[in-house]
């Protein structure tokens, strides 16, 4: 298996569409999960967000120092795309409802993410994004500080308050 | 928050499913083609019109001096200079 070093070597030297298409394949599915969240489960709007996202990725390549891990520099670009979208476009949320106790006795995976996605609407985007990185994506406080940008005691503040905000919804 | 609530959340947002589509990386190599292909045609447009407008200050330039009298340093400097001119322009930067 080829590491991501020598994929972006690849693709920065050669331009090589081959060695790109191994790198989307790779990190399609963290970064259009992340998407969905961000979004509040608007499916259509997240997969175009994260073709925007690696078309940037590709035009951006040749930039990536290493300091931080691909992984973060992707959901970086991705979260700033999300940002440059809101700003482009209107958008009306519909009012929670549905019954998030459900969750946990949900059978399927897909309606079980489903709900997660719509959850999603009771948080602020600043929320959002911290706790989708941190307790779904895994990432280190440092890393959520690298992508979003702001201070570290701001990332910590976002994630409490994003937990709080949902333990109401979900448990009120 | 205690510990219970926050192992809950965490198994809540986990990622349950991962989304699938044959088209996803296809269609972003197909998009990126296509921006390549219209940067070329533009840049291809430019040279035209840089060099036609450039015709009649070359036609006089190339009357007013006569290139093989002059100096070989003269001749290898303008070369250079028209060289990285055109790498430059021709550059994923620019």
């Amino acid at each position: 298996m080829i590491n991501d070093n020598e994929l972006i070597a690849r693709i920065v030297c050669h331009q090589d569409k081959h060695a790109f298409a191994t790198l989307i394949k790779k990190y399609q599915v963290p970064i259009r999960q992340f998407l969905r969240r961000l979004t509040a489960g608007q499916h259509a709007e997240a997969d175009d967000i994260a073709q925007e996202t690696f078309i940037r990725i590709y035009q951006k390549i040749a930039t990536y120092s290493g300091k931080a891990s691909f992984s973060t520099w992707a959901h970086k670009i991705a979260y700033h795309c999300f940002l440059r979208s809101q700003q482009k476009a209107y958008h009306r949320h519909e009012q929670l409802d549905v019954d998030f106790s459900l969750i946990e006795s949900t059978k399927y995976d897909i309606d079980k993410d489903i709900m997660v996605e719509q959850l999603m609407q009771a948080l602020d985007i600043e929320q959002r994004t911290c706790l989708t990185l941190s307790l779904s994506a895994g990432m280190s406080h440092q890393e959520i500080a690298t992508i979003t940008e702001f201070p570290l005691g701001t990332v910590k503040s976002h994630i409490n308050r994003g937990k709080q905000r949902l333990m109401k919804v979900v448990k009120p | 928050m205690s510990d219970e609530q926050d192992a809950f959340l965490t198994s809540l947002l986990k990622y349950h499913s991962a989304p699938v589509d044959d088209n996803f990386v296809s269609d972003i190599l197909t998009r990126i083609s296509a921006k390549e292909s219209q940067r070329t045609k533009l840049l291809a447009v430019a040279m035209l019109i840089a060099f036609v407008l450039s015709m009649p200050l070359l036609i006089t330039t190339v009357s007013a001096i006569n290139l093989a009298s002059e100096p070989f340093w003269y001749v290898t400097a303008l070369l250079f200079a028209m060289l990285a001119i055109t790498t430059w322009i021709s550059s994923e930067h620019f």
